[in-house]
């Protein structure tokens, strides 16, 4: 017996050998390829003989759509002119985009560009080195595109200082408010300009729970995490620099007065009958449709120019939006949308370049949002296009990959149901957005990953009751600090407050 | 132990038979045990560029976020008890639908039966979800309907109230299960030879008595089989059943984490393939032991019935 | 029937009915709600929650998963294609394994079952396992890699089986078809199989179900949407619209698309579209659970 199982043992070492051999081959050949290929003074010129072609793959979350090879000729036809490349373009569906582009890194499979964003695995992936630094590449191949991002963009795309990937030119900041049922706007004659306090707020559920029984005054908890989106930079834990905090010092939001208060009324607001009966499992999704089925009044949603027509043209019912908080920019705002270069890319000078034209060439940008002009869209004016006769979101051939994934997305076609103004609000949002002092710190999770997965659990725990201000919040906030002390909070707190101090010199 | 000759002399005889192993075997080497090395990765703090076999090696630094907090004796305590209830109610009722299935003497009626009883386990888990909740919300669920307007309570908040929550999974779970696992029992009933039933009828024993003393002593076998290799993975659990259907509710956690939702949840923002490693290396080798223990004290009674 | 039985006995015959008759209810219930919910109209799901009896019948959701007919049909044909030849070579393969070992004279019997048990236990996580089936046998974007990872061999089915077989098959069948010269195959195919019909459907079911229901497989090594199977297909579509919600900052374009887009109800057909073909299975596999077969036919 003793001999059969040292066969299976045998057996079972050899094929681990076999594969040791395998393993170690494969990772070999990416170091050489390296930025070796001739320099090109100013990208975004006309044709240079000096460079040899090259085909760069972008990967993207979407569902390939029927005419993607039409497209990507047409763009490798047009990229060939500038830079001799040519394009894959690899969408990924969303179902599928973890498992699959995680096997593409780990199994260094060579490809250009990827979309990535701080709630998307950016900080992971940069951690485990997936991404190169594009300081250097940038100064060299992407001249234009400090112009057009701007410092303060750029300077929150960064994690340690380094900038691992560029992000997309959209907003940048999130507006925090709510939509409300227009019916009911116009009913009660509720004024909606202009920045609205909880007080303002409340006087208006009050009026809906009084005249309107069977409509709950606003639904999901959602608005809790807006409120506290809008009134702090988290950074993790529950460890927040508060707004307009003039010095880089995190507070424990558990442990701040402001926090405590605004729970203390979100469970009076519980108390009094304003939020759904279901408001531990309802989400915002559920909010919309219960103001399109008239159960409801308000939803709370993060904000930006022009979202209240959106939201009304895809739920199929009125909204208008009530600002409650001017917008502000934190690091993850910045970090919403971006584009990062491959370690395993062949030639990522080629790549860079090929980021230059997509925040100064407006021509390869529309190409990649909207697809052939005549084919796919017809231009109504200079920058405003519909569908082509016939044609309609439904029957579309080349449906938009999602034009807030890429490059400059002001440099994007508007649709003739859009505000024309579109982007000159953009402008606007953005410059009127109030930047964290903590803007461009990125926490690193890689020391204390382990304290922070157990935490993460505590925090889900307590969290969600918290917010629905289903309980007494002192007596919630208690257990929640007791637990999450046990998983070991105070050294996720020293390490936030370490790698503060280290940033704060950098910024000196 | 044999010497060698007789060895030589069982090989030839049943070459046959070992032949027909072969696929199998060979299926499983390249299926699970060529890519077994995985599970170094539990000691490693893994990096893009150094690879698998690259990556610093850190000990067992992997599986603190297990032991970190005092979630990880409620989380093993969850994940074993709903296990233990499991196995017992799944076993219990399924040979009973097996052996009342069998009673049923109308063809027609017997297979209608095992048709429907098969419909719960092919819903998934995700719209399983979804049914159970509209059973259960506050607002318009069938449940506090009931309660309401029968016997005048007040609605209860399901999905805020822990303690209701192992009797929902343990019912859900049945009724996932039971039909499902009555199949294989009711399998082994008709394949029961049936001169032991006439046999017993020549007797005059009762139905009640060729139940325990025939249908189940012989399959006792599956019965046995079946429940050492749910004890084989009692530190796993339905991730679907566990964290789907209680809507991932934070709330219900005190009764619904198990080890498998907690590596979950811990997982969403680092993503870190060691920490999940590490912790599916735990549970296995817990499994291990356990199982090591049950199988052997199986083998003292009756050793065909044992695993290995 | 009834009037011939005693008292007691109907009182015995009517308890079983009434308890299969709860379990039925509780079975088929939910599965009718999951229909009816998939034919609501969106607005009667808004308005009234999940309902047996929708106030207002729409097939908008099967309208919207149905609008790319050639796709769908695409999907099935795989689903159906992986599914028949897995299930059979499957059974096949498990039958071959689990026959030895429920022979208790078996050489390295204990070993050989451990081997099967042991990768229960542990496995190097899907990582590895991918990269061996990319980079050994170049399975991806095949049909083979619908059919062949994970789901050919399940090691529970194969102890199952076993077990089946041991508690069975008398001893004394084999023992004496190998006296009249049979070989192991030979009593494999005429004896075993033929006694062992009910075992064989059940695990047969049981694969069925497996690769019916698999879109993991589908999803890791499958890029050509030519290839996709149906669960998968839907699971996509599922996640798809999801995403579409989550982001929708190009509504623009698709605005008039996602207001009009079943949400609630989709999910449900979702699931009906994935599940109902099985349904049809079913049946198949029972024609083979017959009981009354005597070992002393086959002895004769």
């Amino acid at each position: 017996m003793k001999k059969a199982h040292q066969l299976v043992l045998m057996i079972m070492l050899c094929g681990m050998l076999a594969l040791t051999g395998c393993g170690k081959g494969g990772t070999t050949d990416n170091a050489g390829a390296g930025t070796a290929k001739a320099p090109v003074e100013g990208t975004g010129q006309h044709s240079d003989s000096s460079l040899s072609p090259y085909k760069i793959t972008l990967v993207y979350p979407a569902t390939a759509p029927k005419d993607m090879q039409l497209v990507q000729e047409e763009m490798s036809q047009y990229l060939t002119e500038k830079i001799n490349a040519t394009i894959e373009l690899k969408p990924i569906e969303w179902a599928s985009w973890d498992d699959k582009t995680n096997l593409m890194k780990i199994s260094n499979e060579p490809f250009d560009l990827m979309f990535t964003a701080s709630w998307f695995s950016y900080p992971k992936d940069v951690a485990k080195g997936q991404y190169l630094e594009l300081d250097d590449l940038m100064a060299q191949y992407g001249k234009e595109i400090p112009d057009i991002l701007g410092e303060e963009f750029i300077k929150g795309s960064r994690i340690g200082g380094k900038l691992y990937a560029l992000p997309t030119k959209k907003e940048f900041g999130q507006g925090f408010g709510f939509l409300l049922d227009k019916k009911l706007v116009d009913k009660y004659k509720f004024d909606t300009n202009g920045v609205k306090t909880l007080e303002d707020l409340e006087a208006m559920f009050q009026t809906i729970k009084e005249n309107e029984p069977s409509v709950i005054p606003i639904v999901s908890s959602k608005f809790t995490n807006i409120w506290e989106a809008s009134n702090y930079d988290g950074i993790v834990a529950n460890l927040a620099i508060p707004r307009g905090s003039t010095e880089l010092k995190a507070v424990d939001t558990l442990e701040d007065s402001k926090f405590i208060e605004f729970y203390k009324r979100m469970h009076q607001w519980n108390k009094n009958g304003w939020f759904d009966k279901d408001i531990l499992t309802s989400d915002a999704d559920q909010g919309m449709n219960m103001i399109k089925a008239g159960k409801a009044f308000a939803v709370a949603q993060s904000l930006k120019p022009g979202k209240d027509k959106e939201m009304s043209l895809s739920s199929g019912v009125e909204v208008i939006q009530v600002v409650t908080a001017e917008p502000f920019t934190t690091t993850g705002d910045a970090q919403g949308a971006m584009l990062g270069i491959s370690r395993t890319s062949k030639d990522p000078a080629r790549a860079m370049m090929f980021l230059n034209l997509l925040y100064s060439d407006p021509k390869l940008i529309n190409m990649l949002d909207w697809g052939i002009e005549g084919k796919h869209y017809v231009k109504k004016s200079d920058n405003v296009i519909d569908f082509p006769e016939g044609m309609n979101a439904d029957t579309q051939t080349y449906p938009n990959p999602g034009g807030w994934m890429f490059g400059n997305q002001f440099n994007s076609y508007l649709w003739a149901n859009e505000d024309p103004n579109k982007w000159e609000e953009f402008e606007k949002f953005n410059e009127r957005a109030e930047h964290s002092i903590a803007l461009g710190f990125a926490f690193n999770q890689e020391p204390v990953k382990s304290e922070m997965a157990s935490i993460a659990n505590v925090d889900k725990e307590f969290g969600a009751t918290l917010r629905a201000g289903a309980v007494d919040p002192e007596k919630i906030i208690a257990k929640w600090k007791e637990k999450r002390k046990s998983a070991g909070f105070d050294k996720v707190k020293a390490e936030v407050e370490k790698q503060l101090a280290e940033w704060a010199e950098t910024q000196q | 132990m044999r010497d060698t000759s007789s060895l030589r002399k069982r090989l030839k005889k049943y070459k046959w038979l070992l032949i027909m192993t072969f696929p199998g075997i060979v299926y499983l080497f390249i299926n699970n045990y060529i890519p077994i090395y995985g599970v170094i990765l539990a000691f490693k703090n893994y990096n893009y560029v150094d690879g698998i076999w690259g990556s610093e090696w850190t000990g067992f630094d992997n599986f603190k976020f297990l032991f970190n907090s005092q979630d990880a004796y409620i989380i093993t305590r969850n994940t074993f008890l709903y296990n233990i209830v499991f196995i017992v109610l799944n076993l219990v009722l399924a040979v009973l639908v097996a052996l009342l299935i069998n009673e049923i003497k109308d063809k027609a009626i017997s297979r209608f039966y095992q048709s429907t009883f098969l419909l719960p386990h092919i819903i998934s888990m995700v719209v399983v979800a979804y049914l159970v909740y509209s059973f259960l919300n506050v607002d318009s669920g069938l449940v506090n309907k009931l309660l309401i307007k029968w016997f005048g309570a007040e609605a209860i908040s399901w999905y805020g109230e822990p303690k209701y929550w192992p009797y929902i999974l343990v019912i859900v779970n049945g009724w996932k299960n039971v039909g499902y696992l009555s199949i294989i029992y009711f399998a082994s009933i008709i394949g029961i030879d049936k001169e032991y039933y006439e046999a017993a009828k020549i007797d005059g024993a009762s139905k009640w008595k060729q139940m325990t003393r025939i249908t189940i002593p012989l399959i006792l076998p599956v019965i046995t089989t079946m429940t050492l290799l749910a004890v084989s993975g009692i530190l796993r659990s339905d991730f679907g059943l566990f964290y789907q259907v209680p809507m991932n509710t934070g709330a219900l956690i005190p009764t619904t984490n198990t080890i498998d939702t907690f590596v979950y949840r811990a997982m969403i923002q680092s993503g870190d393939i060691g920490m999940s490693t590490a912790a599916g290396f735990y549970q296995s080798a817990v499994c291990l032991v356990l199982i090591l223990t049950a199988n052997s004290a199986v083998r003292r009674i009756n050793k065909r019935d044992a695993l290995f | 029937m009834l009037k011939e039985m005693s008292p007691k006995k109907w009182i015995a015959a009517s308890s079983i009915h009434l308890f299969f008759w709860a379990f039925t209810v509780a079975s088929l219930i939910p599965f009718i709600l999951v229909f009816m919910v998939s034919i609501s109209s969106e607005d009667s799901i808004m308005q009234n929650g999940y309902s047996l009896f929708p106030s207002q019948i729409s097939f908008a959701a099967y309208q919207f998963l149905f609008h790319d007919f050639s796709e769908i049909a695409k999907a099935y044909g795989v689903t159906i294609l992986t599914t028949v030849v897995g299930t059979i070579v499957s059974l096949l393969i498990t039958s071959l394994f689990a026959y030895p070992l429920s022979r208790p004279e078996l050489p390295f019997r204990r070993t050989i079952s451990f081997y099967i048990f042991f990768t229960m236990l542990f496995g190097g996580g899907m990582v590895p396992w991918y990269i061996t089936y990319v980079n050994m046998f170049d399975l991806k974007n095949t049909i083979f890699a619908m059919i062949i990872p994970n789901l050919l061999l399940s090691a529970f089915n194969v102890l199952l089986m076993r077990s089946f077989f041991a508690s069975t098959i008398p001893e004394s069948v084999i023992e004496s078809a190998t006296i009249d010269g049979a070989s192991e195959l030979k009593i494999f195919f005429k004896i075993v199989v033929p006694l062992s019909l009910p075992i064989m459907a059940t695990i047969g079911l049981f694969n069925t179900l497996s690769y019916w229901n698999d879109w993991y497989n589908c999803m890791l090594f499958i890029d050509k949407p030519e290839l996709y199977n149906i669960q998968y297909l839907m699971t996509k579509t599922l996640t798809n619209i999801q995403y579409l919600l989550m982001k929708s900052n190009s509504s623009a374009q698709v605005g008039d698309l996602l207001a009009t887009m079943p949400r609630e109800t989709v999910r449900m057909a979702l699931a009906i579209v994935g599940i109902a073909p099985l349904l049809f299975a079913y049946p198949f596999f029972q024609k083979y659970y017959i009981s009354g077969i005597t070992t002393g036919a086959v002895k004769g």
